[in-house]
Formats: C-alpha cells, sequence, structure tokens
C-alpha cells in the first residue's frame, strides 16, 4: 500500500474515531436524555410488578383481590384489625397474600366444621380476611399466582382464616351457603407465625368476642377506633373517542368498519356486522354480540374473569378518578366457558353501590365479550370526613334483623353519602 | 476540493467539536461535584443542627438502585439444584411448593421465596474458613450474596441475597455448620429473572440524609449518631413466584435501624427485619 493511501486511511480512520468520541461526549452531556423526553415513545411510568397510580392508568386484575376487612390474630389472643380502610387492609393483606396463594394451592380435601370450631380457630395464630363477595377459591388462588383443585376450588367464600395448625398452615373458610370448612395445606406455618407477630394489637375483635352481641354474624369485625368515611361527590362520565375506541377493539368491533349514529336521546350508536355498541349521555355503555364466538378452546375460570377485568379497567376503571375497581360476584356454568362478572367501584376501601346495578357487568364467553353494560362514573374523594356510627353499634342494630353490617357509599347520582346496610 | 484537504478540514471540525464537548462534560462534572459537596455539607450541618453525630463514611454520595421486578424461574431453580443437590427428583406439594431430593440431600423451594436445604453427610465440608466455604457454594451456585458481620452464632452464617450487587435486606440465608461441614440452609431467596425495571427519580444519600434529619426533628424517630447508611433493596412477594424489590436506605443509628424509602422517601417497617443489620 502506498503512503498515499495510508495517509488517507489514517484520516479516514481518525474521522470515524473523532466521530465516535463527539458521540459518547454528547451522550455524557445528557443532551440525548432530553431529546428522548420530547419522543412520544416514552417507558411507562409505572412502578414495576406493581399497579400503576389511579387517575388514569390501569391496575391489574390481581388489584381486584381487595379485601374490606383484614384481621391479624397473634398467638397470644392479641388482634391488629381494619375495615373500610383500604391502606391499611391492603397493607395486610400483601404481606401475607403470598402465604395465602400457597395454602390454597397446596390445601387438601375440606373438612366440614362447626362455626364454633372455627370462632376457636381464630384464637391461635393467623390472619383473616373478608371480602365484598363470595368467589371460587380456585379463582383466588390463581390471582394470587397458584392453582387450585379438588373439592375446595369450587367453594365460593367470602371470609376466611389462615391459620397455623403444628408445623403445616390450615385453611379455614366460610362458604356463601353458611357451611364451615377447614383444609390442612402442605405450606409451612412458620413463616405464617412471624410474621403475625409483628403486628401490635390493636384492640379489634370479631363479634362473637366482644361479648356485647348476642346475635348477627359472629364474624363481623369490629376494629378499634373511631369510624370515620371521606366525604366523596361523585359525577356520570361521558367517554372520550379514545376511549370507546379502546372499548371497541377490546370487544372485538372494528372502528373503522363500524357505522355510529346518534338517537333522539343523545345516545350515540356504533354498529357493525356482528355487534351494537350503545354510549348513553348518561355515560352508561351498553354492548352486546349478536353473533356468539366460535369455541376457541377452554379459557378457564381465570382466563374469562380477566379478560372481562381488562376491558372494564380500561374504559372506566381508569377514568374513576379516587375509586378503584373491585370484584363484585361472579356467575359461570360447569364448563366455566360461559361468565358473567361483576364490578363495583370502591373508594378507600369502601364499595359504591349505584342506584342502576354494579359499575360493569359483562358476560364472556371462550375469553370474548359477548355483552357488557358499564356505568361511567368518577369518584372524588374530598377533604371533608364524616363521622360514622361505630361498627359495634351498626353490628347490633344488624343482628336485630340477624345480618351483618356493610358500609357502602350509596351513589344516588345527584349525592353520595356513606352508610351502613345489612343485606 | 482537494479530498485530503476536505478530510483534514473534517479533522479539525471534529476535533474542535470533541474539545468543546470534553469541555462541556469536564465543566458538568465539576459542577456535580461541587453541588454535591455543597449539599454534603449542609446535610451535615442539618444533621447538627439536629443534634444527630454522624460517622465519617455516611458523608458520601451514593445512589439508590432501581426498583424492579424479579419472577422466580422453574429452569434456573432447577439449575441452582442440580448444582446443590447433584442430580435429583423432584415433586410439586402443590402451592408452588416445590421439594427436591437427591442422594447429597434434600430441599423445598417455595414461592414466597423460603428455601429450605438439608445436606447428608459431609457434602459441603468445611475448608479454610466457614465464611469461605458459604461463599465458594453461593458462586458455584450462581446466587450473590453479602456476608452479614457480628453474628453471635459461630456455627453460623448469615448472608444477605443481593440483586445486582446491592443486598436485600429481608432476604437473608443461614447457613449451620456442624464440626466439620455444612448441614443445613434457610432462608429466604430472591427470585431468578428480572423483569421489569423502573427508572424512576430516587432519593440519593444526600436527599436521604436530609430526610432522616427531617424525621428526628418531627419526632418519628430518636437518636443521637448515625452509623451507617446504605442503599439496598426490600422484596415483596405479593403473587406468588412474583416478587418487587423496592429500593430503600438502611440507616444504622444508635436508637435502632431506621429504613427510608428511596421512592417515597417513607420509612419502612423495620420488623422484618428482626435484629438483621448489614
Amino acid at each position: 500500500m502506498n503512503k498515499e493511501k495510508k495517509a488517507s486511511l489514517l484520516r479516514q480512520g481518525a474521522i470515524v474515531v473523532l466521530l465516535i468520541t463527539a458521540s459518547l461526549l454528547l451522550g455524557e452531556t445528557g443532551y440525548f436524555d432530553g431529546l428522548r423526553e420530547l419522543l412520544p415513545i416514552s417507558a411507562s411510568e409505572s412502578r414495576p410488578g406493581e399497579a400503576a397510580p389511579q387517575n388514569g392508568q390501569t391496575q391489574k386484575p390481581t388489584d381486584a383481590v381487595r379485601p374490606l376487612t383484614a384481621v391479624v390474630c397473634g398467638s397470644g389472643g392479641g388482634r391488629y384489625g381494619a375495615a373500610y380502610h383500604d391502606e391499611t387492609t391492603m397493607a395486610v393483606f400483601r404481606r401475607f397474600s403470598a402465604d395465602l396463594g400457597e395454602a390454597l394451592g397446596s390445601a387438601g380435601a375440606p373438612v366440614g366444621i362447626t362455626e364454633a370450631e372455627f370462632c376457636s380457630r381464630l384464637r391461635g395464630s393467623g390472619v383473616f380476611f373478608g371480602f365484598h363477595c363470595a368467589q371460587p377459591l380456585e379463582l383466588l388462588s390463581g390471582w394470587l399466582g397458584t392453582e387450585m383443585s379438588g373439592e375446595a376450588a369450587g367453594h365460593r367464600v367470602q371470609l376466611l382464616f389462615l391459620c397455623a395448625a403444628g408445623e403445616q398452615t390450615e385453611l379455614c373458610y366460610r362458604t356463601e351457603t353458611g357451611e364451615f370448612f377447614a383444609c390442612a395445606t402442605a405450606a409451612p406455618a412458620a413463616g405464617l407465625s412471624g410474621r403475625t407477630e409483628e403486628y401490635l394489637p390493636d384492640g379489634s375483635c370479631f363479634a362473637f368476642e366482644c361479648g356485647k352481641l348476642s346475635a348477627g354474624d359472629a364474624l363481623t369485625v369490629i376494629p378499634a377506633g373511631q369510624a370515620t368515611a371521606a366525604v366523596v361527590k361523585s359525577a356520570a362520565v361521558n367517554p372520550g373517542e379514545a376511549d370507546i375506541e379502546e372499548l371497541m377493539r377490546g370487544v372485538g368491533m372494528n372502528s373503522y368498519v363500524a357505522n355510529s349514529y346518534t338517537e333522539a336521546d343523545g345516545t350515540t350508536v356504533y354498529v357493525d356486522e356482528t355487534a351494537t355498541l350503545r354510549v348513553r349521555a348518561d355515560g352508561s355503555i351498553a354492548f352486546r354480540r349478536t353473533a356468539l364466538p366460535v369455541n376457541m378452546g377452554h379459557v378457564g375460570l381465570t382466563g374469562n374473569v380477566n379478560s372481562a377485568w381488562q376491558i372494564a379497567e380500561r374504559c372506566i376503571g381508569k377514568n374513576c378518578g379516587d375509586a378503584v375497581l373491585l370484584f363484585a360476584g361472579l356467575g359461570f356454568d360447569s364448563t366455566q366457558d360461559n361468565c358473567t362478572v361483576y364490578l363495583d367501584y370502591a373508594v378507600n376501601g369502601i364499595p359504591v353501590r349505584l342506584a342502576s346495578g354494579h359499575a360493569a357487568e359483562i358476560v364472556v364467553r371462550f375469553g370474548s365479550v359477548v355483552q357488557l353494560r358499564l356505568n361511567c362514573r368518577t369518584y372524588t374523594a374530598t377533604e371533608e370526613t364524616k363521622t360514622l356510627l361505630p361498627m359495634l353499634q351498626a353490628a347490633a342494630i344488624a343482628a336485630q334483623r340477624d345480618a351483618e353490617p356493610k358500609l357502602i357509599y350509596a351513589d344516588r347520582s345527584d349525592a353520595t353519602d356513606c352508610i351502613w346496610v345489612t343485606d | 476540493m482537494d479530498k485530503r484537504l476536505l478530510e483534514r478540514i473534517i479533522i479539525i471540525i471534529l476535533l474542535l467539536v470533541n474539545l468543546f464537548l470534553l469541555l462541556i462534560v469536564l465543566s458538568d462534572k465539576l459542577e456535580t461535584r461541587r453541588n454535591e459537596a455543597e449539599m454534603l455539607r449542609a446535610a451535615e450541618t442539618l444533621l447538627e443542627n439536629s443534634g444527630i453525630a454522624a460517622a465519617d463514611k455516611v458523608f458520601a454520595v451514593q445512589s439508590a438502585p432501581p426498583a424492579c421486578a424479579v419472577r422466580r424461574d422453574a429452569a434456573a431453580e432447577t439449575e441452582k439444584v442440580t448444582s446443590l443437590l447433584g442430580s435429583h427428583s423432584q415433586q410439586d406439594l402443590g402451592g408452588n411448593i416445590l421439594f427436591y431430593r437427591s442422594d447429597k440431600g434434600q430441599a423445598v423451594f417455595r414461592g414466597t421465596g423460603e428455601v429450605d436445604i438439608l445436606f447428608s453427610g459431609n457434602e459441603v465440608a468445611v475448608r479454610g474458613s466457614r465464611e469461605k466455604t458459604v461463599e465458594r457454594l453461593m458462586q458455584r451456585v450462581g446466587a450473590e450474596v453479602l456476608l452479614r458481620e457480628g453474628t453471635k452464632d459461630e456455627m453460623r452464617v448469615e448472608c444477605f441475597c443481593c440483586w445486582n450487587g446491592y443486598p436485600v435486606f429481608n432476604a437473608v440465608l443461614n447457613f449451620d455448620f456442624n464440626d466439620r461441614s455444612l448441614y443445613m440452609v434457610g432462608g429466604t431467596r430472591t427470585f431468578d429473572i428480572e423483569t421489569e425495571s423502573s427508572d424512576d427519580a430516587l432519593l440519593n444519600s444526600v436527599s436521604v440524609l436530609t430526610r432522616f434529619a427531617e424525621m428526628v426533628q418531627a419526632q418519628d424517630f430518636a437518636c443521637t449518631r448515625l452509623e451507617s447508611l446504605q442503599p439496598g433493596y426490600l422484596m415483596n412477594v405479593s403473587v406468588s413466584g412474583e416478587s418487587v424489590l423496592t429500593p430503600v436506605w438502611y440507616l444504622q443509628t444508635d436508637g435502632g435501624a431506621l429504613l427510608i424509602n428511596a421512592e417515597t422517601g417513607r420509612m419502612e417497617n423495620t420488623a422484618a427485619l428482626k435484629g438483621v443489620s448489614p
């Protein structure tokens, strides 16, 4: 290679090296970071592994598992309890949810026990949860990352107690029909017992322990402290175009092909070959598919419920302000391929009861939505609080009707009030 | 224009650009160092005014690690078990509890992160010190650990599991020895594969010192001396086999240990640590 060519190669090499070093130095100055922020492509702001914050961002199906009451029972009989206080109940639930999932997944055959035997177990070390509605244990297990099989999987449960029973844990629960069962599990008890000892007793108790209630639900949780609730304002939400398009995608409608028109009452109707979507002026949405989806294989209960959840979360869940969506019930056939999922709103751990029904009622078949009704509402928890009738008094009144007191926000469209009800 | 001349002009321009950028970078770094020194001085003054003495090593600018999600992986776990127990059988006890057994011992791995391993015979003989034995074993398994100092029981070695070099303060493994060998390992491990990582802004060591001083002034925490400050993680398993590693700052004081969440600046519950300290 002659001198001239060598010199030329050296110069070109120097240019390449200088370009590289200039790029690296430009990166060091941070100007690239600034440019990246200006671009529309940006990383999600949600924290890894957890639900994104509310007010416009979506949560995961596992967030539907929100107990309304939680009691940590210490080995000495002490109780640390919370009811209708989302921050506290969820903190307790997250601490023990992996243990619960493990117990559900390894639960053996259920053995019938009496209410007295259940209450006796509450005197030992463990954790108690009460949910908004009865749910199949296999659904709860699926949400907590394990698989449940056997007879107990089909039991619908609203109250359960995970306790230490010797070396292993025992799962005890009350079904929606009022029967009590206990299942041995393969989960070791040491970790559960250790975690329960982290909680100092705060004076909470169960109704059967407080000595002042002779009737009613013995397992009503009576937390210590004064019961208060934030004053909440509510309003109807008219979904925007982007939300409607996303909903249409979620239910399998093609927004480019669908025709739309507006009725006299202000309802916008979207129609395509197989489905109709109606968006009313009062924020309610109705969808119906005229052609049923073909059998695309067994999806299972958890798969169907998660499909329904995601549709609702993307449409009403991200626009509900300070509220979150709460699992409120489930109907399904023996194949579990046809499910009706009910969801309610909840604000700070207190469920919202709408005059017009549930926040979402979604019929799912083989993982596809065939029918849905959504009520789009938004809730704002103000700084103002309302002092409620103490839980003990509410329980005493409910006991006269042989019922359990429930705290709700009653949303009557023009006003939302926090009240005790008995169902 | 002559190609050589053009190349020379380009080289000169690029040299000038590189020089200019280098000056910017150096001046930025100097500025950052000056700011950090100033912030450290301010933090030191704030601590003094709050009546808190502090060890010198506390006054260094450190960053907290990013929050991340880590999940259990069957293949990675099987590999770890093989390196511990050799060829083994596996039994699923349900609830994501897996029981492994071989001639060398047995192990239980759970979806909560807890593990129990029992070695039969002298499979893991002590060579050198017990600490060195543990380090060699963990290297063989491919697990990052940090030895915990000050363990009272001389027949036990305690280690923090680490993630990307940072200790996970509530993921502690206990290695129990007899006279000749390791016979049992128990505790909580970190899972195997990172699935998500966050790039949210976090409190650095200087911000944490300021936050700590505020807590003491507000009487949320009582102490008179800050011994050490270390970044790390707290592991939370809310769904079986999936964990979230939350970046935290571990502060060791004469009033006890304190954990400050590096994302929110709030105090974390130290009850779960149960006397554990780095």
